[in-house]
C-alpha cells in the first residue's frame, strides 16, 4: 500500500464522498465562472442596454438571463457578483480563523489567568454593538472593501476562538498532550503538531459556515449602503434589487438567490465531506 | 551503583473542596543506576501522582514540594524550558494506555522522529531512520511499513511497543513505566514483559515500573516498593518482599494474588476496607483500620519507614516476622 500521509488519505475518503463531491464540484464551476465569466461575456457588468429596460430571460436576445431596471445584462452582473462575494468572504473568512484559532489555542492551553483575561477580551468585543463597529471601520477605511473584510474578520473571529478553546481545554488533558510533553516537546510544538489539527474537524465545519456567513452578512451591508456601491454588484446587492422588483420582474431576485442557494450548499456539503475525511478514525 | 534518582521529602497536595487530598505524603526513595525498581499499590495509593510530579506533568492543580534530582539535578520547580530538555532526554515515561498516548493523526515515524528532532537535533530523514531502528529494536514487525501508520492502524500491543520505542529514542538513563501492561490482554501483556525484560539486560538505564500487579513485578525487578495512601510502607528486594512481606498490607497485597498452585476451592482473600481519603484525618497509621494486626499504639502513632535489620525497610509498629505461610 502506497500511503503519503494524511492528506493523501483524506483526499482518498473525500473522493469516496458523493455529496462532497457534488458540492466540490459546483463550487468549482461557480469559482471559475466568478472569475472567467466576466471576462468571456461580451456585456460589461455597469454597461447600459437602452433596447432592453429590465427584459425578461430569453434564448434568443442578446441577455439570456434578462437584464436589470438599467438594462444591465444581469448574468454578467451576477458572475460579477459573486466574484465580490466571494473574494470578500474568503477574505474575511481566512482573516478570521488566522486570529481565531490562534488565539483560541493559546488561551485553552495556557489555562489560568491568561486564558482568562484572553477570554474575557472576547466577551468584551462580543458585546460591541457590531454594526456601530462596522460603521466605525467603514469611516476609518473609506470605501476600500478589501481593507473593510480584512478589518471585520478582524472581528468576526470571536466564535471560532471560543470553539477552539473549548476543543484545546478537552484535548489539553488527553493523554497523548500529557505523553507528548513527557516526551519533552515543547508547548509550541504541542499547540501546533498535537493541538492545532486535531480541532481541524470543527474549524472546518466552522470555516465553511462562516463563509456564507460572511456572504450574508456582506448583502446586509451592501443594502444598508456601507458594502458594495453601485455599479459595482455583490450577490447580497443584486438579492436586495431584485426583492424590491419581485413582483414585476422575479427573475431579478430569483438569478441572484439561486446562485447564492448554489454556492451555500456545495460550501456545506464540502464543509461535511471534509469534516469527514479528515479524521482518520472515522472510517467508511 | 551510584544513585541516579533522589526522592526527598516530596508531597503533593491537590485542594479539594473537603480540603487538601494529600495524593502523595512525603516520599523519601533512591533509585540506583541500572536498577529496576518496582512501585506497587493499589489505585489511589499516589504511586502515579509521585512519578508525574518527577516528571512534572501533574494537573494544573496539583501542588508538589519537596525534592527530586536525577543525578545531582533537582527537577521540581523548574522552568517548562528547563524541564523539557531533561524529559524525553534524560528521563522517559511509558503510559498505561497506549490506545490514548499517541497522537491521532500523526504517523508512528513522525511522533518517535519529533522526540529525536526535539533533544538530539537530528533532521526529519535521519530521524525517520532511527526510528525504524528504534521500532525493529522494539520488535514490531514490518517497521518500515508501521513508521507511515497511523496510531489506529496498529494493535494495542503495538501502540505499546511504539511507546516504549519513543521512550528509548534518546536513550535515557531513567525510563518510567506507569501501569505499562494494565490495559493489554493477558498474551500482549507477557509479550511487553519479555520485552522489558530483554531492554533490561544491558543494565545500562533503570527502570521503574509502576504497577498494582504483582506478578509483573516478580520476575522483572530488583526492589520493591510499597505505597500506601501516599507513603512507601515498605521497601525492599523483591525476593524478601514476596517470601518475607513484613509490612501486613503488602502481605495481604500478596495473599490477593490469584495462584495456580493453591487449593481450587480456597477463597481469594482480599484486603477489607478501602485506603483513606486524607490521610492526616486520624493521627494514627493509615492502614490502622484495615490491619489485622494492629496494635493500640497505631491508632495514634504513625510510623515512619524504618530499615529493618538486612530487609529493607518497613513503616509498621508491629512488622510481621518469619516466613509468609
Amino acid at each position: 500500500m502506497n500511503r503519503s500521509g494524511l492528506w493523501h488519505d483524506a483526499v482518498l475518503r473525500l473522493k469516496a464522498n458523493r455529496a462532497a463531491q457534488v458540492g466540490a464540484c459546483v463550487l468549482l464551476v461557480l469559482a471559475i465562472a466568478a472569475v472567467a465569466g466576466p471576462w468571456l461575456s461580451p456585456h460589461r457588468y455597469d454597461e447600459i442596454d437602452w433596447r432592453a429596460l429590465a427584459s425578461a430571460p430569453t434564448a434568443q436576445g442578446a441577455h439570456w438571463l434578462g437584464t436589470d431596471e438599467l438594462g444591465r445584462d444581469l448574468m454578467v452582473r451576477t458572475l460579477h457578483g459573486m466574484r465580490t462575494s466571494l473574494l470578500i468572504a474568503l477574505l474575511a473568512s481566512a482573516v478570521s480563523l488566522c486570529i481565531g484559532v490562534t488565539w483560541g489555542a493559546v488561551a485553552g492551553y495556557a489555562g489560568g489567568r491568561l486564558d482568562n483575561a484572553m477570554m474575557r477580551f472576547v466577551d468584551i468585543l462580543y458585546s460591541l454593538p457590531y454594526i456601530f463597529f462596522v460603521i466605525i471601520l467603514t469611516v476609518l477605511f473609506g470605501r476600500n472593501l478589501v481593507l473593510l473584510f480584512i478589518a471585520i474578520g478582524a472581528v468576526g473571529w470571536l466564535t471560532m476562538a471560543r470553539i477552539v478553546r473549548g476543543q484545546t481545554l478537552s484535548l489539553r488533558r488527553r493523554e497523548f498532550v500529557e505523553a507528548a510533553l513527557a516526551l519533552g516537546v515543547p508547548p509550541r510544538r504541542i499547540i501546533t503538531r498535537h493541538i492545532v489539527p486535531n480541532v481541524a474537524g470543527p474549524v472546518i465545519v466552522y470555516a465553511t459556515l462562516l463563509i456564507p456567513q460572511m456572504i450574508l452578512f456582506e448583502s446586509f451591508l451592501s443594502f444598508l449602503g456601507l458594502g458594495v456601491q453601485e455599479p459595482l454588484a455583490s450577490l447580497g446587492s443584486l438579492i436586495a434589487d431584485g426583492a424590491a422588483t419581485m413582483e414585476a420582474a422575479p427573475w431579478m431576485l430569483v438569478v441572484p438567490a439561486s446562485v447564492l442557494v448554489a454556492l451555500l450548499l456545495s460550501l456545506n456539503f464540502l464543509g461535511e465531506g471534509l469534516r469527514d475525511a479528515l479524521d482518520p478514525q472515522r472510517r467508511s | 551503583m551510584s544513585t541516579l534518582l533522589a526522592i526527598r521529602d516530596l508531597r503533593v497536595a491537590f485542594p479539594s473542596a473537603e480540603g487538601e487530598v494529600r495524593a502523595v505524603d512525603g516520599v523519601d526513595l533512591d533509585v540506583q543506576a541500572g536498577e529496576c525498581l518496582a512501585v506497587v499499590g493499589e489505585s489511589g495509593s499516589g504511586k502515579s501522582q509521585l512519578f508525574h510530579a518527577v516528571m512534572s506533568v501533574l494537573p494544573g492543580n496539583a501542588r508538589a514540594s519537596g525534592s527530586a534530582s536525577l543525578a545531582g539535578k533537582e527537577l521540581l520547580g523548574r522552568s517548562a524550558r528547563e524541564a523539557n530538555r531533561v524529559r524525553g532526554a534524560e528521563i522517559a515515561m511509558i503510559f498505561q494506555d497506549p490506545m490514548s498516548s499517541l497522537t491521532p493523526h500523526l504517523t508512528i515515524g513522525r511522533q518517535i522522529g519529533e522526540v529525536l528532532e526535539q533533544h538530539r537535533g537530528l533532521g526529519r530523514a535521519a530521524a525517520q531512520g532511527r526510528a525504524l531502528e528504534l521500532l525493529e529494536r522494539v520488535h514490531i514487525g514490518a517497521a518500515a511499513e508501521r513508521l507511515r501508520q497511523y496510531p489506529h492502524e496498529l494493535s494495542g500491543g503495538m501502540r505499546q511497543r511504539a511507546m516504549i520505542a519513543m521512550a528509548l529514542a534518546c536513550e535515557p538513563a531513567l525510563v518510567i513505566a506507569d501501569e505499562p501492561t494494565t490495559a493489554l490482554d493477558v498474551t500482549i501483556q507477557a509479550q511487553l514483559l519479555e520485552l522489558f525484560r530483554e531492554l533490561r539486560k544491558s543494565r545500562d538505564r533503570a527502570l521503574i515500573l509502576i504497577t498494582h500487579d504483582l506478578g509483573t513485578v516478580a520476575g522483572l525487578a530488583d526492589r520493591v516498593a510499597v505505597m500506601y495512601a501516599g507513603r512507601i510502607v515498605e521497601l525492599a528486594d523483591v525476593e524478601s518482599a514476596f517470601a518475607r512481606p513484613q509490612h501486613p498490607y503488602t502481605a495481604g497485597l500478596l495473599q490477593a494474588v490469584p495462584r495456580l498452585d493453591a487449593a481450587v476451592d480456597g477463597e481469594l482473600r482480599g484486603i477489607p476496607g478501602q485506603p483513606p481519603l486524607h490521610r492526616g484525618a486520624a493521627p494514627g497509621c493509615a492502614f490502622v483500620s484495615r490491619c489485622s494486626v494492629a496494635l493500640t499504639r497505631c491508632a495514634t502513632d504513625d510510623p515512619s519507614l524504618q530499615q529493618a535489620s538486612g530487609r529493607g525497610a518497613v513503616a509498621c509498629h508491629n512488622p510481621i516476622h518469619g516466613d509468609r505461610s
